[in-house]
């Protein structure tokens, strides 16, 4: 088993290769620093935010922040802000802006994101202005493009729209004029009021034919009572008769009274069965008889007085009013009816031309959003790209400095990574030396 | 070779930013504009290889240290090649011993039996290069895995003695402790500065749940489940030995095992691996059971009870869609290529999809069957089935049979260890794809060798003494 002293003797023994190593290493590192120019690297910062302002025509309350603006961290955001800064395209933007073929800034520039979560654009060249020059241009190639890119396609659509806006106002122009040309087809200004019109026409029409219908039946059961009224009054009624009393109704009270005046006198002399007083009784009777059916008669007429009987002819009037109305049923009714119709024809008419009405007026009003819809479009993206749609942030301080341009590599701590680099590798060698010469004699090679 | 080491650190001053940006990309966690990455880099792989070189001089020899690199590359993915250059070295050693002529102990088995079924493996394996419509890709990951299956017969010819059983057992907890301490650190990091600090791909460093955006950490891994996976396994190993009788193991001992095991615990919990949760609890409550027979069944009734009553009080079922919805797309779109892989069985039953065929069948999520045996099943057929289905009973039957024969205690304390933290892998591959994870095949190769050791002890002609070395 080794002792720590024996390894550090084993070290000892073999400082030499240590020692070798370190020096090698230091001097390989000076030579390197002597013959080979030193690179200068200049970075660029730039922001993207997660949040853009818009532009509208309608309000400015979207871009009065709710909180502290911040870059946006999101993964895809950085990958793609970083695959686009390596692009060709923003390569041979920057070699236009520099001046230089495109070639010549293959691999002097990349995109990174710093250990303060920045996007930065570092650049590496020999001289520091070179270098600062190089990452500034493509910053500045990375942000035109991005905004290229941003306001390609709303260019697109606002040429679109500038070419569509004189047809779609032309459109709504027919669309009026075709709905204006209906209605006069039509000689309506317009059918909905014509409805409700016609509709009251139709119901009073056929209110009217009811009553029609009514006064017919009416009138066809007042006709046969009428009738047998009229038949069943005379012809002329008597308005006055006069009368007297019966003359013989007078003489047989008076024979009545002569009869039972004599019958009493009798009585008072005779009885009841004395032939006298019976035929006085008789007599009596008689008489009596006599002056019951005069009495009977009544009075006598002795003259009477006749005119046309009044309810006779207030029937008859009436029955020739009911013939008359009667007569006149059918008539109405024909021309009700025939009204009717007419007003049912234009009726039916009607849901068609609003129907049609309907569709133009949905048309024009398709038309008119449409046309309005573009024009507010057109003064929108007119506006927004007026302004540019630039989605990345970077100010002066952002930029890359020549006077700031990191020169590589740093001498001090070259020589000190080269002289540990050394030592690590001249311990690695001397142990493996150590190593193998205590396995050599287990070895049989 | 010192002038251009020199010239070189000179060089990587000047472009090394360069080198970095195209390297890493824009901004990679915590070394993001770091000056002198690379010369940083080249001390940092000097300093590990000079503490190899220590470790070969201290151990004598290559062999030791060999075997301890391929363990700890098995923590280690973010280092790449760590685990092949491991491996490598200890088929040099093995050369070395064959031509040294160094005779096997007797009765030592030459090779592992279960090298023929995963030779039948590797045949049904080769077919998917013959349906594939990208052979080369099928290739280049076959070559890449055939090293992880490498382990399963090699291994086994590396660890013969009880004392490297002991070496593998320390290298593990090594390794997982120093994975779980990365993740740990990892998570302050990253709840400190409010930004994932891990060593992972961003796609799956990251979860968000009802206390916001948590960072899934890796340690020194590239997948937090496959963090999960094999801390869980370490920490269930133990848990094992820390709950042994005070006899076996002296409390310093225990202690630190203790310790293993919630650090273990701790650093799955930061990965937010809901497969790794499950299957290092379910492996943590299987252990009282084992542990103390006698009360193995008051102890299941108890854990019954409570969870009877915790179904029917409501809080085990909010715990439960709690945990599942902390990702739920994540689940549901399992259950989608779980049918699918049922579904491209019936279509190919003998030899499958073709190993990396479940990606295009069908497969809208272009995601792989999250699930071990349906993967088996899918993209090798009843042929491969058949394989693992030899490889994997033989070996239980190998494991369990040892156990249930050896007469020494270590023996059966460290290969009932080794049966219950596969409980972990066992578990986790119901919900995950470690088929090809160099892990489970060391883990394997782990279980043959320590059934081997343990038939060495036991064989008449064995050189080895039946030390009872616990740790």
């Amino acid at each position: 088993m080794h002792t720590e002293n024996s390894l550090f003797d084993a070290l000892l023994g073999r400082r030499a290769i240590i020692l070798l190593m370190m020096v090698g290493s230091t001097v390989g590192a000076g030579l390197y620093l002597h013959w080979v120019p030193p690179l200068f690297r200049a970075r660029a910062s730039l922001m993207v935010p997660g949040d853009l302002p818009r532009v509208s025509l309608e309000t400015e309350s979207e871009n009065f922040p709710e909180g502290p603006l911040v870059p946006d961290f999101s993964e895809e955001t950085r990958v793609g802000v970083l695959g686009l800064i390596h692009s060709r395209s923003v390569r041979e933007k920057a070699a236009l802006q520099l001046g230089v073929p495109v070639a010549a800034l293959d691999k002097r520039v990349k995109a990174d994101i710093d250990v303060d979560q920045q996007i930065v654009v570092v650049a590496t060249a020999a001289d520091p202005v070179d270098a600062a020059d190089t990452a500034n241009a493509y910053l500045d190639a990375f942000r035109t493009e991005m905004r290229d890119m941003a306001e390609r396609v709303p260019r697109q659509n606002l040429a679109l729209l500038e070419r569509e806006e004189p047809e779609v106002w032309t459109a709504y122009a027919q669309a009026r004029f075709a709905r204006m040309e209906f209605l006069d087809s039509i000689q309506s200004p317009d059918p909905a009021v014509d409805m409700t019109l016609l509709l009251e026409e139709r119901a009073q029409l056929t209110s009217s034919l009811q009553r029609l219908d009514i006064e017919e039946n009416q009138w066809k059961a007042q006709r046969p009572v009428l009738e047998q009224a009229v038949a069943d009054r005379p012809e002329f009624a008597m308005v006055r008769r006069t009368v007297t009393e019966n003359p013989a109704y007078r003489k047989a009270l008076a024979a009545v009274a002569v009869a039972r005046t004599e019958l009493e006198v009798l009585r008072l002399k005779y009885t009841d069965q004395v032939p006298e007083v019976q035929a006085a009784l008789r007599k009596f009777q008689d008489a009596e008889s006599l002056a019951e059916e005069e009495a009977a008669r009544g009075l006598l007429t002795t003259s009477s007085e006749y005119q046309p009987d009044a309810a006779a002819h207030s029937f008859s009037q009436k029955l020739v009013e009911l013939e008359l109305g009667m007569a006149g049923i059918q008539p109405s009714r024909e021309r009700l009816e025939a009204r009717v119709q007419v007003v049912e024809a234009s009726l039916g008419a009607l849901p068609g031309h609003r129907s049609e009405l309907a569709h133009l007026e949905s048309a024009l009003q398709r038309a008119l959003s449409h046309a309005e819809r573009v024009s507010k479009r057109i003064e929108e993206l007119q506006l927004v790209l007026a302004g540019g749609l630039d989605f990345t942030y970077a100010d002066e301080a952002s930029r890359a400095v020549a006077s700031q341009a990191q020169p590589l590599p740093h001498r001090v701590w070259t020589f000190v990574f080269a002289l540990l680099a050394g030592l690590f590798a001249g311990i690695a060698a001397a142990l493996v030396l150590e190593v193998a010469h205590s396995r050599r004699t287990q070895l049989p090679y | 070779m010192s002038l251009v080491l020199g010239a070189w650190v000179a060089l990587e001053g000047a472009v090394g930013w360069e080198w970095q940006r195209d390297l890493l990309g824009p901004e990679p966690s915590i070394l993001n504009d770091l000056p002198y990455l690379g010369s940083l880099s080249f001390l940092a792989l000097t300093s590990a290889w000079i503490a190899f070189l220590l470790w070969v001089r201290a151990s004598g020899s290559v062999r030791r240290p060999a075997l301890g690199l391929l363990i700890l590359a098995l923590f280690a993915d973010v280092i790449p090649g760590l685990y092949q250059f491991g491996l490598l070295l200890s088929v040099l050693v093995l050369t070395h011993q064959k031509i040294q002529a160094r005779s096997q102990p007797k009765g030592r088995h030459a090779i592992t039996p279960l090298i023929f079924p995963l030779l039948w493996i590797l045949v049904v394996y080769v077919t998917s290069l013959l349906t594939a419509e990208r052979p080369v890709a099928i290739l280049l990951d076959f070559q890449f895995r055939v090293s992880a299956m490498a382990a399963l017969p090699l291994l086994p010819l590396f660890v013969r003695t009880p004392e490297d059983v002991n070496f593998v057992f320390r290298c593990l907890l090594g390794g997982a402790a120093l994975t779980a301490l990365i993740g740990l650190v990892q998570f302050a990091w990253s709840m400190a500065t409010d930004q994932i600090v891990t060593l992972g791909d961003s796609e799956f460093n990251r979860m968000t749940t009802p206390f916001g955006v948590m960072p899934r950490c890796t340690g020194l891994m590239l997948h937090p489940n496959q963090q999960s996976n094999v801390l869980g396994t370490i920490g269930i190993l133990a848990l094992w030995f820390a709950t042994a009788p005070r006899e076996r193991v002296p409390r310093p001992g225990r202690g630190a095992l203790w310790g293993m095991f919630l650090l273990c615990s701790l650093a799955v919990l930061v990965t937010f691996s809901r497969s790794g949760w499950m299957a290092l609890g379910l492996g943590a409550l299987v252990i009282p059971a084992i542990r103390w027979r006698r009360l193995a069944v008051g102890y299941a009734l108890t854990v019954l009870a409570v969870g009877v009553w915790g179904m029917q009080s409501g809080w085990l079922s909010t715990v439960i869609s709690e945990v599942r919805d902390l990702n739920a797309s994540s689940a549901d779109f399992r259950w989608h290529i779980d049918a699918l892989a049922l579904e491209a069985f019936t279509h190919f039953p003998w030899w499958g999809v073709g190993v990396g065929g479940m990606l295009d069948f069908w497969n809208p999520y272009h995601l792989e069957v999250h699930n071990t045996y349906l993967q088996i099943l899918a993209e090798m057929g009843v042929a491969g089935s058949l394989g693992f289905l030899a490889l994997g009973g033989w070996l239980t039957c190998r494991l369990l049979g040892r156990i249930r024969n050896t007469r020494t205690l270590s023996d059966r304390e460290w290969l009932v260890g080794l049966a219950l933290a596969s409980i972990v892998l066992l578990v986790q591959n119901l919900v995950a794809m470690f088929l090809w994870v160099k892990f489970l095949w060391v883990w394997m190769a782990l279980c043959e060798a320590s059934v081997l050791v343990s038939l060495d002890r036991w064989h008449p002609n064995s050189s080895h003494t039946s030390a009872d070395h616990a740790h």
